[in-house]
């Protein structure tokens, strides 16, 4: 087979086990035997693992195995939806204005413009800071400012195929604009599309870290990857594993949604599955 | 870990003894040049004008108050200064600068100076930070070129005390004395400011670094550093890895960066009283603490000895009396500390009519015990404790929500509006003027509207006395006071440290911040 | 085409005027007040006579109007925190952004896309495998904690490398010196970009391999490194250019976190600062540069796009 390769066979096998078994576990988590992940016990910060932490405590003594799934519930949560959100109002704007050309074209390619260069940090904060940093408020906001990326791309893609043969024999045989652009043109966007997706839920993961590090994430004690990477830099000299374990989750998280895009792009795509 | 962290506790006892060595070496050296960070670009070289930590840092090594505090001793010291007295009732304070003393220009500095300075401190429109400072200067007098008087409105034992504070420092009437504001000297604030400092600005760089060389003309004598270079370096993580690559020489660190630090050869820890708290105050407009009962068995409720032997292992203390130990003419009042004693607390919310309900929640008259602690974000110490008292709260059944919030946005509506809840806040108590500000009725520090008659009388008279015994008498009967009537609970009287590269010597017991006026003492060995 | 890119500018400046709009509300919108003045024992007089010397007491309409009078003549007004013109706070530290922002852009083109194009080129070979796996982990790491242990590994540990600032102070400017400085903060800032930028190479040139025309161009003969030069290299850029495109504004974003790390004095760090302080001015002020630079940049891609592919209208 041409496209598929050794690593992304591994990637790919590792990435739908990861997170099969995250899902489980985080949707399994109220039933799981396990310690509260916010109940503070201060005579037992910092402990190493044992049978009763199986990662230890952080700070506080909570527990580090109960923070890290409620955390990873947050963080996938905040990462999916808005990467939805994101991919679908994105990618419907840019099939529109990719095909439609013209005015229409022009309006929403000034709009996606105008919108991609707002600096999002500054946006975020003023939001964060208009309406507090909940879950719901950081969906919204990370989706308004990253619907641009998937439209561009998308318009860029349909651009390119609607002038080939096949979009124009279309044409000619007199289908639909609608038809057109969602029964012929968007199938062959979908790889992009999907790409977009399973990026997107890794970026918005990395995009909270990110505003986490600056001050700006999921507000505490709310617990998300993002923060508890934040807040486990200042432990890192005395307990570096605090800053090692959510670092970790998000790496090997995000990695194996690309890893899951990719394989779902090649499934997806016939051309690709045979084979050129 | 667990070992890990008893190593870490024995880490700091030995720096705390270590550290009680340190004072000041008279055996100097000339030459080299200090790097210290700022977190942020300084918001203005004007001193008298609003800014930030980074400001006070750094125009506290180009500008000179008249009386500054030693950072060893901690005790009052005549700077620009040469003396200073006040009359009987304390309302008139004179000050006699040194003579010969030349700003940065080469201009000399006179009284006109001090008038201007302070004049322009008390004008609203100004908007200087201090302003509250001023506010009860009526008139300021010069009486000969050496000599300047200032005219109080009410007794001030503390009026010198308050000067030596930083955003006090005397500014050039002869550069600035043009402007019809002082914010309009954009040159002056972001680039070229003229002190009379023993260090006087080179290079500006904003956002990037501020390059300062000696001034030796200095009237406390030549310092001994070439110079000082000041760099931005807004990552506290970051800041502590340029200690170890010897990029900075000198670093305030938290307890948990003690680790990366406590090994390394060159690099030296010390730790010092930093003269204030950390606090839980309650709003005390809220009929929910308006009873002492309620607010005592909150103290029992909180195991805070545990508490601050996890969020500051080794550094600090805890005690029910409101004025740190290291103030130590004060007596203590003979009052218990209220121990962890969680019976006890139910015991007291019982006899003031709190009752677990069915939830198990503390309930009186179909009402449930509920409020939230609010916390302003970016003191970790401080959002540790307020996760931590959440808990204890929580507890003993009360109804508790934690809120951590921006400084700049809801924490300050809620504080300057009194509309709070609780709170988690540091007070800092760096003489004994603060107290009356914390705890009278129209104190400026006092959001969590404590108001106790009594206390209000004696703090008068604390003001209008210059004897020391007599004012130590009147803070032990206000400690007493505030013991039986509580206006907040105290957490935690901080204890910090700071690190420097072991190549300079001089490096006060105190923060950076607080050892900047005697900056010219530094030296490189 | 002169036409077209005069009407695009037009729109652009209108969309650009919406934007600043629509920022200086949200700004005034959000509820609390400047750092500096974000202290409960301020005497509320200072606070009034601050905010009254920048207008910040009036409706926020009239303060509307009077910015745009103001920004109508070119003036972006005078941080409200340090009381200077923001352009010349923009213009001190622009260079800096641009120089890191340039040497990021540089590693993300000069090893994204060749990487990209050698992994498609060979696919399922171990270079392939290895620059895959690596684009893959540079896309999931999260660029802070990257840097913090790039900082502890080069420049704590094995002391090669500084790890905070763009020069050493007390010496003369030397390339040298800045390169130095430069290394970490670019490697940093560029990992994310050039991966990105790796896999959509390779996956649009595996992609308009698989193409038609390209297939018909094989099976006519054309020797293999023909096919790869005139069919699918330009085919395959176009999707590439345009997270190239979008890659400038991740740039200067992901310029606040790493100039923030690394003590960068660019407008990023900046901007951050700015946003914490909540300096309205210097928020609109750095809004307005970055907006329009992502606006001319989107225009010079528009202009590529004609010349890449011909085939492409302009109505």
């Amino acid at each position: 087979m041409f496209f598929t390769s050794l690593l992304r066979n591994k990637l790919a096998l590792f990435g739908t086990t990861w997170l099969v078994l995250l899902c489980l576990i985080l949707v399994a988590e109220p039933v799981l035997p396990l310690p509260s992940p916010t109940r503070i016990n201060i005579t037992n910060a910092f402990a190493g693992p044992s049978a009763e932490h199986l990662l230890g405590t952080d700070e506080n003594g909570r527990d580090v195995v109960a923070r890290l799934i409620d955390g990873g519930r947050v963080s996938i949560l905040v990462g999916i939806v808005s990467a939805l959100l994101t991919v679908v109002v994105g990618g419907a704007l840019g099939v529109v204005a990719g095909y439609t050309g013209g005015t229409v074209d022009r309006v929403i390619m000034r709009v996606t413009d105008g919108v991609l260069s707002i600096p999002v940090f500054f946006l975020l904060l003023a939001v964060v800071a208009l309406f507090g940093s909940s879950i719901t408020v950081l969906v919204l906001a990370l989706s308004f400012t990253r619907w641009m990326g998937p439209a561009r791309l998308i318009r860029g893609e349909i651009m390119r195929i609607k002038e080939l043969e096949y979009a124009t024999a279309a044409r000619s045989l007199g289908a639909g604009h609608l038809r057109i652009m969602f029964l012929h043109l968007l199938p062959q966007a979908l790889p992009l599309l999907i790409v977009a997706t399973s990026m997107g839920v890794g970026n918005v993961m990395l995009v909270e870290a990110g505003l986490s590090f600056l001050g700006l994430g999921i507000t505490p004690p709310t617990p998300s990857w993002g923060n508890m990477l934040t807040a486990s830099q200042f432990y890192m000299w005395s307990a570096p594993m605090l800053a090692v374990y959510p670092g970790l989750m998000i790496l090997l998280t995000v990695l194996a949604f690309n890893a899951v895009g990719d394989v779902i792009r090649d499934t997806l795509d016939p051309r690709r599955r045979s084979g050129a | 870990m667990r070992r890990a962290l008893t190593r870490f506790v024995t880490i700091m006892l030995v720096v705390v003894l270590a550290s009680a060595a340190s004072a000041q070496e008279t055996a100097t050296k000339r030459g080299g040049v200090v790097q210290i960070p700022l977190a942020t670009q300084p918001a203005t070289f004007n001193p008298i004008l609003p800014s930030e930590l980074a400001a006070a840092i750094i125009n506290w090594t180009m500008f000179s108050p008249l009386t500054a505090v030693n950072p060893w001793t901690n005790t009052l010291e005549p700077y620009l200064a040469e003396s200073f007295e006040a009359n009987d009732d304390l309302t008139v304070w004179t000050f006699h600068l040194r003579a010969g003393v030349k700003w940065h220009d080469g201009a000399p500095l006179t009284a006109d100076d001090v008038k201007f300075t302070f004049d322009r401190a008390r004008d609203p429109e100004e908007g200087a930070t201090n302003a509250a400072d001023f506010a009860k200067v009526v008139n300021v007098q010069v009486t000969d070129p050496l000599t300047v008087s200032v005219q109080l409105a009410a007794p001030d034992a503390f009026f010198a005390a308050r000067l030596a504070l930083g955003g006090n420092e005397i500014i050039p009437q002869h550069v600035l004395g043009g402007y019809a504001r002082l914010a309009d000297a954009v040159d002056f604030n972001s680039k070229s400011p003229i002190g009379t400092g023993p260090f006087k600005m080179v290079r500006a760089v904003p956002g990037s670094f501020f390059e300062l060389t000696r001034n030796d003309d200095f009237f406390l004598g030549a310092p001994n550093l070439d110079g000082l270079v000041f760099r931005v370096v807004p990552d506290g993580n970051t800041r502590v890895t340029q200690l170890l690559t010897g990029q900075l020489d000198w670093v305030d660190i938290e307890p948990p960066q003690l680790p990366a630090v406590s090994k390394v050869r060159h690099v030296h820890v010390t730790t010092f009283d930093s003269l204030g708290y950390q606090i839980f105050a309650w709003n005390l407009l809220n009929p929910l603490f308006k009873d002492v009962r309620v607010r005592e068995a909150m103290m029992h409720a909180v195991d805070r000895r545990a508490m601050i032997a996890s969020v500051s292992p080794g550094l600090g203390y805890v005690d029910d009396v409101y004025i740190p130990h290291a103030i130590d003419w004060v007596p203590r009042p003979d009052v218990a500390f209220r121990e962890y004693d969680p019976e006890r607390a139910l015991e007291l919310l019982a006899e003031a009519g709190w009752t677990k309900n069915a939830a198990g929640i503390l309930e009186k008259d179909g009402q449930e015990f509920s409020f939230y602690i609010l916390v302003d974000r970016g003191d970790v110490q401080r959002e540790q404790m307020g996760l931590i008292l959440q808990q204890y709260f929580q507890d003993i059944g009360m109804r508790v929500e934690y809120v951590l919030a921006e400084r700049g946005g809801r924490w300050l509506e809620e504080t300057t509006t009194r509309t709070f809840d609780s709170r988690l806040a540091a007070f800092p108590m760096p003489n004994i003027d603060w107290a009356q500000r914390l705890y009278t009725t129209t104190g400026p520090y006092n959001s969590q509207s404590y108001s106790n008659a009594e206390v209000d009388d004696l703090f008068t008279q604390v003001l209008a006395t210059s004897d020391r015994s007599r004012q130590a008498q009147l803070l032990e009967r206000i400690g007493e006071i505030l013991y039986q009537d509580p206006p907040n609970m105290i957490l935690l009287f901080r204890e910090r440290m700071t690190a420097s590269n072991a190549g300079v010597g001089n490096i006060p017991p105190n923060n950076i911040k607080d050892s900047m006026p005697y900056s010219h003492l530094l030296f490189r060995r | 085409m002169a036409e077209y890119l005069a009407k695009q500018l037009v729109a652009s400046l209108f969309v650009l005027f919406l934007v600043m709009t629509a920022t200086f509300f949200l700004v005034k919108l959000a509820p609390g007040t400047l750092s500096i003045l974000a202290d409960p024992t301020m005497d509320p007089g200072v606070a009034a006579s601050v905010e009254r010397r920048f207008g910040l007491d009036r409706p926020p309409v009239e303060q509307y109007v009077r910015w745009l009078s103001r920004m109508a003549q070119g003036d972006l007004g005078v941080s409200l925190v340090y009381g200077r013109p923001v352009i010349n706070m923009i213009t001190e530290r622009l260079p800096a952004t641009l120089l890191l922002g340039f040497a990021a852009l540089l590693v993300t083109v000069l090893f994204g896309m060749p990487a990209g194009i050698i992994a498609a080129r060979w696919p399922n070979s171990f270079l392939d495998q290895a620059l895959s796996f690596l684009a893959i982990v540079g896309l999931a790491t999260p660029n802070f904690w990257f840097g913090i242990l790039a900082i502890i590994l080069f420049s704590v540990t094995l002391g090669w490398l500084p790890g905070s600032g763009m020069q050493t102070i007390g010496q003369p400017f030397s390339v040298l010196d800045r390169a130095s400085y430069l290394v970490l903060p670019t490697i940093v800032l560029a990992t994310s970009t050039a991966a990105e930028i790796l896999r959509y190479t390779r996956s649009s040139w595996l992609e308009t391999m698989s193409q038609d025309y390209v297939r018909t161009a094989r099976s006519k003969g054309l020797a293999e490194y023909r096919v790869h030069l005139k069919h699918v290299l330009k085919n395959a850029l176009i999707p590439v250019m345009t997270i190239l495109g979008l890659a400038l504004p991740r740039l200067v974003g992901g310029s606040a976190i790493v100039e923030t790390l690394f003590s960068w004095p660019g407008i990023g760090s900046m901007a951050v600062n700015a946003a914490v302080s909540r300096d309205a001015t210097v928020i609109l002020g750095t809004t307005f540069f970055v907006s329009a630079g992502v606006i001319v940049s989107n225009l010079v891609i528009d202009v590529l796009y004609g010349i890449v592919d011909p085939r492409i209208r302009y109505d």
